[in-house]
């Protein structure tokens, strides 16, 4: 009997041990039930707020009958207020300095903030001045203002926090940023201010009762919080890491509706399941006041078209006038399936514009989440039918299936999707086309690497051909130079970049080749020598680049991003550089000439990266629906130039392009005589055998054969 | 009658799950295996079948599985019944030894992995190992300790539970006729819990089957050195590329083995229990 007794405590505190590892609050049952019980919203009498501005809303308020006040900046930057109430608006000519209105209730006025005095004036709801509540309480931003009873609870960042930028402290696991946000209470009676010293939050919004829900950074994790107004503390919280930094939220029943960070939309976190769903698309919001919830209404701005909005929740209804999206397969005519709603490259009211159709996404409410790729493609190839248009990346090897005969949705019996497919260079119409000749999918995006040199530099340097035939002239020529004064190199994957067009140039591949041994060999051998450079590039290279670095003091490699603000062609000579960065960029090229990127053989093509395409699902209900929209996309596309150099008319590139530029015609030269490959198993070599060389673990002919077995085994298996 | 209509409505939820989420998947996968692919739905009879045993990476991964069936079968089950009786012999019925051994089980794998890896060096098992010969085991050495020490706790409670069931006046009366601790074990005991050690084989069976997740984890790669690919790896590349009829078709292969194996195994037991 003991022992029975005892075995039951041991499993208990097993148990225990199990629930409490797995990171759930103990305390959160009793937190649902506090969200979902004890907090009352305050009741909103209509149900449908919407409001179309003519400027741009710098703030917001709303009240529960609906009304709308508003600050609005004007086209020469003046300030106004609005007061949109029982549909009639009046607007008034406000201080410049005005940034921000709360209303108050009681009394039937606004509070509002001038950042110049820092002055906190009461006015009423016409914008007429009525008394100065309190002087001098100068913020940086004022993120949100809750007033309860007769007590204004303010979310502010007192200093400008760029001015003090290694004060910040960045997490940079969970993207946490420390403004230094302080809540500060005020007495709306007597102007006394006090500091309720609660740190790291970020967010701060109205429940409707005596409690503030706020968003704080807690112990290395977001979290939910509940403040008590009365005891003028946290009580309760919630750990939300799922939703990551977010900059406007707001609770209504058991969902925490946000706009975070990652993502261009309001999405629904439920804070029982700790699910989120993506509830409305295409919505930018860019501060907490741009969030309300009263009752069961979620009420936004708009940024992207100035439009305020409300969201009944409990029945997922938004507001009339909107051209907001609702995500909802039934409510759909077209659904379009993709990892991100963000990698659609026009934008939904254009193509429901274009199509009169509507069109609904099925995307991950999370953004880059790569594994919601294979979920699609399980449903593409499993017969869904839901998801009519899927955008994909075909670096995936998955992909390659879609390009056969059986699996394709034939897109050629859309008349301009053929013509569109006949207007691409001939290896780009070829890779898609099945053998039979349908047309598989469309590109949405494409680019390629190449060479940018600043000829005019070169007489710093005993250089007197600059068209290398190769990788290894390459290299040697920047071993002869490197110490030279104003030679820039950027080559941030340029090893990637060889590997991948060896690939793609051999099919099968031989890694035991002579050419491809010595650039294995030196391209990563002995990089224990030269630091930690990152483990893309020959060492040389991380030199090369890091020169204009040191020159500023600074002794790290610097990426892509960076070079685009310190590329400088006085003291340039060679540039690793994307098509697109020399497109948008045209002015600092001016003076380059533009050569493909130095290959492993002269006699190798350059692969392009083709970086999303879009197909139609063969299984789809709306198929034909869908061929008008793809039609559309495709147009949108062309017109802006997303796509890239991709047609071999010169003639059909859009306003995006100037082919009559000097650096339009060598890229359009380079990108004519590319290749599109496939280099499925690169990563795999790239996380395993590259490393394992560059760290001395193994020796070339083991990472040679290594490599070997993992391409005949994906080739053949 | 009553009692006969009971056990059926009983039953029936059982029967439905196992059809749903069992039968009927593994029947329309059959179906699949005889398609081109699911999208054209072209028949093509056994053509999947000849492609998948003409394939010299199916033909490897079978040949490395069974032979990771055979030895961490045998080698967990061994290791399970001498615990098993030392435990018997020497120690008390205890719980908290039956919690101890449950860990491992119960542990994630990726959590212990790093240590693992410590233990068995993946450069040194990834790429200095031969291809041939002894390489295949070596390949697999780290896989097979890894479900050693994660299937042994439960097998040993199961075994050892059944151990503890063996009528006392049994091994009074072979101690009294002079057999010894090992006579008595090999003599006795293991005839008495066949049905047990049976049931402990096929759970290890099965558990040998998932080894997968920690090949991915210990190799980080799709395409492990060739001792240590697996039919789960053919299978799961296989599904990565889309080719769906290949999965379903080594599935059914797979099934068919399997089957054909755990009923040999249920033969010989029932036999050998009859003869008892």
């Amino acid at each position: 009997m003991k022992k029975g007794v005892l075995f039951l405590w041991i499993l208990v505190l097993f148990i225990s041990l199990v629930n409490g590892c797995s990171g759930k609050n103990p305390a959160s049952d009793d937190e649902q039930d506090f969200f979902l019980n004890d907090v009352k919203m305050a009741s909103l009498n209509v149900r449908n707020i919407y409001y179309k501005a003519e400027r741009t809303i710098s703030e917001i308020d709303i009240d529960a009958d609906g009304s709308i006040f508003y600050l609005s900046i004007g086209e020469s930057g003046n300030i106004f207020g609005g007061c949109l109430k029982d549909g009639e608006e009046t607007i008034k000519p406000v201080d410049q300095f005005c940034d921000f209105v709360k209303y108050y209730k009681a009394g039937e006025k606004l509070l509002v903030h001038h950042s110049d005095t820092g002055n906190l004036d009461f006015y009423d709801t016409s914008y007429n001045f009525q008394k100065t509540l309190m002087e001098g309480f100068k913020q940086f931003e004022i993120k949100e203002v809750v007033i309860r009873d007769n007590r204004a609870y303010m979310l502010c960042v007192s200093d400008n926090p760029y001015e003090r930028l290694e004060d910040i402290i960045l997490d940079e696991d969970k993207g946490y940023i420390d403004y230094g946000e302080k809540i500060y209470c005020l007495n709306l009676d007597n102007g006394e201010l006090s500091d309720c010293e609660i740190k790291n939050v970020i967010s701060m919004c109205d429940s409707g009762s005596e409690y503030l829900y706020l968003y704080a950074y807690i112990d290395g994790h977001y979290n939910l919080c509940v403040f008590s107004t009365k005891d003028n503390k946290i009580i309760q919280s919630i750990e939300t890491d799922e939703t990551g930094y977010v900059f406007s939220f707001a609770v209504i029943g058991d969902k925490m509706y946000f706009r975070s960070i990652d993502t261009e939309g309001i999405c629904s976190l439920n804070l029982k399941s700790k699910t989120i769903n993506r509830e409305v698309d295409d919505v930018l919001t860019l501060k907490q006041s741009d969030f309300k919830a009263i009752d069961d209404c979620l009420i936004f701005v708009n940024r992207n078209t100035m439009e305020i909005c409300s969201l009944w929740t409990t029945k997922g209804v938004i507001s009339d006038g909107s051209k907001t999206n609702i995500i909802s397969d039934q409510e759909s005519d077209v659904v379009i399936g993709c990892i991100d709603r963000r990698e659609i490259p026009v934008s939904i009211s254009d193509l429901e514009k274009d199509t009169d159709l509507k069109i609904g996404t099925y995307s991950s409410p999370k953004s880059g989440d790569a594994s919601f790729f294979d979920k699609m493609m399980v449903k593409l190839m499993a017969g869904d039918p839901d998801v009519d248009i899927y955008i994909l990346y075909p670096s995936s090897y998955n992909v390659i299936k879609l390009c056969s005969d059986d699996v394709c949705y034939d897109l050629g019996s859309s008349d301009l999707i053929r013509q569109e497919n006949s207007s691409y260079f001939d290896y780009i119409s070829d890779y898609f086309k099945t053998p039979s000749g349908k047309i598989w999918g469309v590109p949405l995006s494409t680019g390629i690497d190449v060479l940018a040199v600043f000829p005019d530099n070169l007489d710093k340097t005993d250089i007197n051909n600059i068209a290398f035939v190769n990788y290894f002239e390459f290299m040697n020529c920047l071993e002869k130079i490197k110490d030279t004064k104003g030679i820039f190199v950027s080559g941030e994957e340029y090893g990637y970049e060889l590997m991948r067009n060896y690939i793609s140039n051999n099919s099968p591949v031989d890694y035991d080749s002579n050419d491809y041994r010595a650039f294995f060999e030196s391209m990563w051998s002995g990089w224990s020598l030269y630091g930690n450079l990152g483990y893309e590039n020959h060492p040389l290279l991380g030199e090369a680049a890091s020169r204009i670095t040191d020159e500023d003091g600074d002794e790290h490699i610097i990426s892509m991003q960076e070079n685009r603000l310190l590329i400088n062609p006085d003291e340039t000579m060679f540039h690793m550089v994307s098509e697109w960065d020399i497109l948008n960029n045209e002015e600092l090229f001016k003076k380059a000439e533009i050569y493909p990127i130095p290959l492993i053989s002269s006699e190798y093509s350059q692969d392009i990266y083709l970086g999303r395409i879009a197909v139609i699902n063969p299984y789809g209900k709306n198929r034909d629906k869908a061929v008008r929209v793809m039609e559309s996309i495709v147009k949108r596309a062309k017109q802006s130039g997303i796509n890239g150099i991709i047609y071999s008319d010169i003639n059909e590139y859009g306003s995006g392009f100037n082919p009559d530029s000097k650096l339009f015609k060598e890229l359009y030269e380079i990108k004519e005589k590319a290749i599109i490959g496939d280099d499925s198993v690169l990563n795999d070599i790239f996380l395993n055998e590259v490393p394992a060389y560059q760290n001395a673990e193994i020796d070339l002919d083991t990472a040679i054969k290594s490599m070997q077995r993992k391409e005949d085994a994906y080739r053949n298996e | 009658m009553n009692k006969l209509r009971k056990w059926i409505i009983l039953a029936i939820p059982g029967f439905l799950g196992f059809s749903l989420l069992y039968v009927i998947p593994f029947f329309e996968s059959t179906y699949y295996s005889f398609l081109k692919d699911i999208f054209s739905k072209i028949f093509v009879w056994f053509e999947n079948y000849k492609n998948v045993l003409s394939n010299e990476y199916f033909l490897l991964a079978t040949r490395n599985t069974a032979v990771f069936l055979v030895v961490g079968c045998v080698s967990v089950i061994m290791i399970s019944v001498m615990v098993s009786y030392f435990l018997m012999l020497y120690l008390k019925n205890s719980p908290v030894i039956k919690a101890v051994l449950l860990i491992p089980f119960l542990i994630p794998s990726s959590a212990v992995m790093a240590a693992w890896k410590v233990i068995f060096d993946p450069v040194y098992f990834s790429y200095k190992i031969p291809d041939t010969g002894m390489g295949v085991f070596l390949a697999q050495l780290p896989l097979l300790a890894i479900f050693v020490w994660k299937n042994c706790g439960l097998m040993i409670i199961i075994i050892n539970t059944a151990m503890r069931r063996v009528p006392n006046d049994v091994m009074e009366a072979s101690k009294l006729d002079g057999a010894g601790k090992i006579k008595n074990l090999t003599g006795i005991i293991l005839p008495l819990i066949r049905p047990d050690l049976f049931f402990a084989l096929v759970l290890t069976m099965m558990e040998s089957l998932k080894i997968y997740k920690e090949s991915f984890l210990f190799y980080n790669t799709d395409y492990p050195p060739e001792g240590a690919y697996f039919l789960q790896n053919y299978m799961n590349n296989h599904f990565q590329k889309l080719d769906y009829e290949l999965l379903t078709t080594a599935t059914v292969l797979f099934v068919i083995i399997a089957g054909a194996v755990i009923t040999f195994f249920y033969g010989r037991e029932r036999r050998l229990s009859e003869n008892l």
